[in-house]
């Protein structure tokens, strides 16, 4: 039992995600407080928009020069797979646009014609939900004309949401979770080094090499992957371990902050504040000099834009992986056979948070082109990919019905080029292809697969050790 | 003419809405310039790889010429087209209109017929450019819904001044460099003299009045998207650069592994 509702086409007001109980987000205001509220919360709600407007120059250029030209229905996957005007990017806003303007006569006028003005309880409950089907994957925002980045209005009016008690609990406990163990699954630190080891194992049985891992040590970089890889993503883990080792980069895990994503990023940027500097003093902790993030888009977004530049206030420097990886192929330190990925159509599609807000679109493509013989661009590539379907939060069985809407996008673009193993170098993306794909494969009778991209580097690579291995690990 | 309706529209309203323009400019840039914040990131820039202000100036040159954020679009090819229309259309009325202030090394009788051709032509455009996206947030049914007073208040407007300037550009004729062209002078010089423009027909003084209710407009509505984008820091910002240039040290640390 999923709690998962489904929807007509043209209308998912009904599809929300399970509330956060007063006990958890009264555990994450300690972390992050938030304002008092006044006892109603309608009012509250309604200050915060307008707080977070006056603050914010995006939000309020987006609630106040939108020329409702529709561009973004063209580009918003959610609104392209619901047909629901109010699941799309000016949808949403003129929502939160109506109840700001309903305190003014002027807002009345120009909102004339916008249908019910004055926010009462039923209409705050409408927002939150519409507001929790966006996948802040910023489409919207490289279409329109001005960029008017509706993504980063989700993330606003979801944290002045969270200040007065609503929110995801899903959202919510990810970001509890993570503040309190330094990742999102609530992983031990015994278990951490389990997996590790346990890959570790793995890697010399497939390889022969036996690789030398740091874990809690001084060393010249720390790595930093999504959590998903402890649990969900292995092949991806032997990627990062067996590349540092054969490009002999001294590196080490932290099981202190074994999390690349940064949840908090969905609601705003309190929490994104908190998990963020938890990264910096860990990384300040262990001495090391480069934090290099994992294959993670939204966290990537959060470590490029928030952690990197408090990094080098420290004199740490900051990258991704795939750099570390450039770094390596370009001075001859890594040995690569693509043939050893076989003759699979792979169709790469860019993580929304890579393409469109982390300036990471010709990296994967350099390393691609030299771990697999067989690989193309998705017809929407660059800006224009589609997201997965389950990004900013919406990873969550409730919302599975409107998942599976979103993710027809990427899978029909994969199908569309013959593709045989989409390529999405995130946790998120990679968990959601992990729900998604067998109901789509199974309506298309098709059988997809899915990888990331070290996972595909871990293969192609040709171990320098003596005793490896003739062929490639299955 | 009615001396009230002459002190009025030629007279009052300008100030009036010079005043009003100016006044709405000052309060939304104050209010865009004071809010700073962005959601907690360094940079919330929306075009990949901007990293330099050059990156920035050509993001938004090609924004403003060539709308090239639309064409990406599949399926609604209306908006693009239309959008072309209008703007080229309008700029190229707006700078015909200059010629009414701007002494002109040509004669009245070029002038006029200039006016009357490249004018008419570019008031056409803009006018075709206008019934194009005007048509197309009519008939969707997604962009009924997401339309509101605001949109349709805006077009109402463009409508009535296009289609004044056009009746009298076309059909009309009037004399307009020895009527409106010295009145305007005299307005932007704040010495303001009636007398040459008294005595014009009722579609001038339609055009003047409409346009400058219009202009009065301008900053209060949606129609500030005319600047309201050049101060939004997700076009005007710049990223973090991240490269594997910041490794150069990465593979001088590494352990040898004696290959």
């Amino acid at each position: 039992m999923t709690g998962a509702r489904e929807f007509l086409r043209g209308d998912t007001s009904l599809v929300e995600p399970f509330w956060a109980k007063p006990d958890l987000l009264t555990k994450l205001e300690a972390k992050a407080p938030a304002p008092k509220g006044t006892g109603s919360i309608v009012s509250d709600v309604l200050r915060g928009f307008r707080d977070e407007a006056s603050r914010n120059r995006n939000v309020l250029l987006t609630l106040d020069t939108c020329v409702h030209c529709g561009a973004c229905l063209e580009a918003c996957p959610t609104f392209l797979a619901t047909d629901d005007v109010e699941n799309s990017p000016v949808g949403r806003a003129d929502m939160v646009r109506r109840a700001i303007h309903s305190e003014s006569f002027w807002g009345r006028l120009l909102a004339t014609g916008s249908g019910r003005h004055r926010l009462d309880e039923a209409g705050l409950r409408r927002i939150a939900t519409y507001y929790h089907q966006c996948l802040e994957c910023r489409r919207c925002a490289t279409i329109c004309p001005f960029g008017l980045d509706q993504a980063d209005v989700t993330r606003s009016v979801r944290s002045v949401l969270m200040d007065h008690g609503i929110a995801s609990r899903y959202i919510a406990t990810v970001i509890e979770t993570s503040e309190r163990t330094g990742n999102n699954l609530g992983l031990p630190p015994a278990a951490i080094r389990n997996t590790i080891e346990f890959v570790r194992d793995e890697i010399r049985e497939e390889t022969g090499v036996e690789v030398r891992v740091k874990i809690d040590e001084p060393a010249y970089a720390m790595l930093v992957p999504p959590s998903a890889d402890f649990f969900l993503n292995l092949e991806t883990l032997k990627g990062y371990m067996l590349f540092f080792h054969e490009a002999g980069i001294d590196c080490t895990f932290s099981t202190e902050h074994a999390e690349l994503g940064n949840f908090g990023l969905f609601v705003g940027e309190k929490h994104l504040a908190v998990v963020g500097d938890h990264l910096v003093g860990v990384a300040k902790k262990l001495g090391v000099q480069v934090v290099l993030a994992g294959e993670c888009g939204h966290g990537w977004r959060a470590f490029k834009q928030y952690v990197i530049p408090r990094l080098r206030a420290e004199g740490i420097e900051g990258a991704h992986v795939f750099h570390a990886v450039i770094d390596a192929i370009r001075r001859g330190t890594i040995r690569l056979d693509p043939s050893r990925n076989g003759e699979t159509r792979f169709v790469y599609q860019d993580p929304c948070n890579y393409a469109r807000a982390g300036d990471l679109l010709d990296e994967p493509r350099f390393i691609l082109e030299r771990v697999v013989r067989n690989f193309q661009d998705s017809p929407h590539n660059r800006e224009r990919t589609w997201c997965c379907g389950g990004g900013a939060g919406l990873l969550t069985d409730e919302l599975m019905s409107l998942r599976l809407a979103y993710a027809t996008l990427p899978f029909e673009d994969a199908r569309s080029v013959g593709g045989q193993q989409i390529v999405r170098p995130c946790a998120i993306c990679k968990a959601q292809m992990n729900a998604v794909l067998p109901t789509l494969n199974k309506a298309a009778k098709t059988s997809l697969t899915y990888s990331g991209l070290m996972d595909l580097l871990y293969k192609a690579i040709v171990p320098s050790s003596p005793g490896a291995p003739a062929s490639a690990p299955k | 003419m009615d001396a009230l309706v002459e002190v009025g529209v030629f007279l009052i309203l300008p100030y009036a809405a010079a005043a009003l323009f100016v006044g709405g400019v000052v309060w939304r840039v104050r209010q865009w310039l004071a809010a700073r914040a962005r959601t907690g990131l360094r940079s919330v820039a929306v075009v990949p790889n901007t990293f330099e202000s050059s990156d920035v100036a050509r993001d938004i040159t090609k924004r403003v010429f060539v709308f090239y954020t639309l064409p990406k679009m599949e399926d609604d090819r209306t908006l693009i087209v239309g959008t072309m229309m209008f703007h080229y259309g309008i700029w190229v009325v707006l700078l015909a209109h200059l010629g009414l202030i701007v002494p002109l090394p040509i004669s009245n009788q070029t002038h006029a017929l200039l006016g009357l051709y490249i004018g008419g032509a570019a008031g056409l455009l803009t006018l075709a450019g206008l019934l194009v996206l005007t048509a197309r947030r009519v008939v969707s049914p997604s962009l009924r819904r997401i339309s509101f007073f605001d949109d349709y208040f805006a077009v109402a407007l463009l409508f009535l001044v296009i289609g004044f300037g056009l009746l009298q550009t076309l059909v009309i004729q009037p004399d307009y460099l020895n009527t409106v062209s010295p009145w305007l002078v005299s307005i932007l010089s704040f010495h303001p003299n009636l007398a040459p423009i008294a005595g014009v027909g009722i579609f001038t003084i339609l055009h003047i009045a409409v346009a400058l209710v219009f202009i009065a407009y301008l900053p209060y509505g949606k129609m500030a998207h005319i600047v309201a984008y050049m101060f939004n820091p997700t076009i005007t910002g710049r990223s973090v650069r991240v490269g594997t240039e910041n490794l150069a040290a990465s593979s001088a640390a590494a352990t040898p592994r004696g290959r």
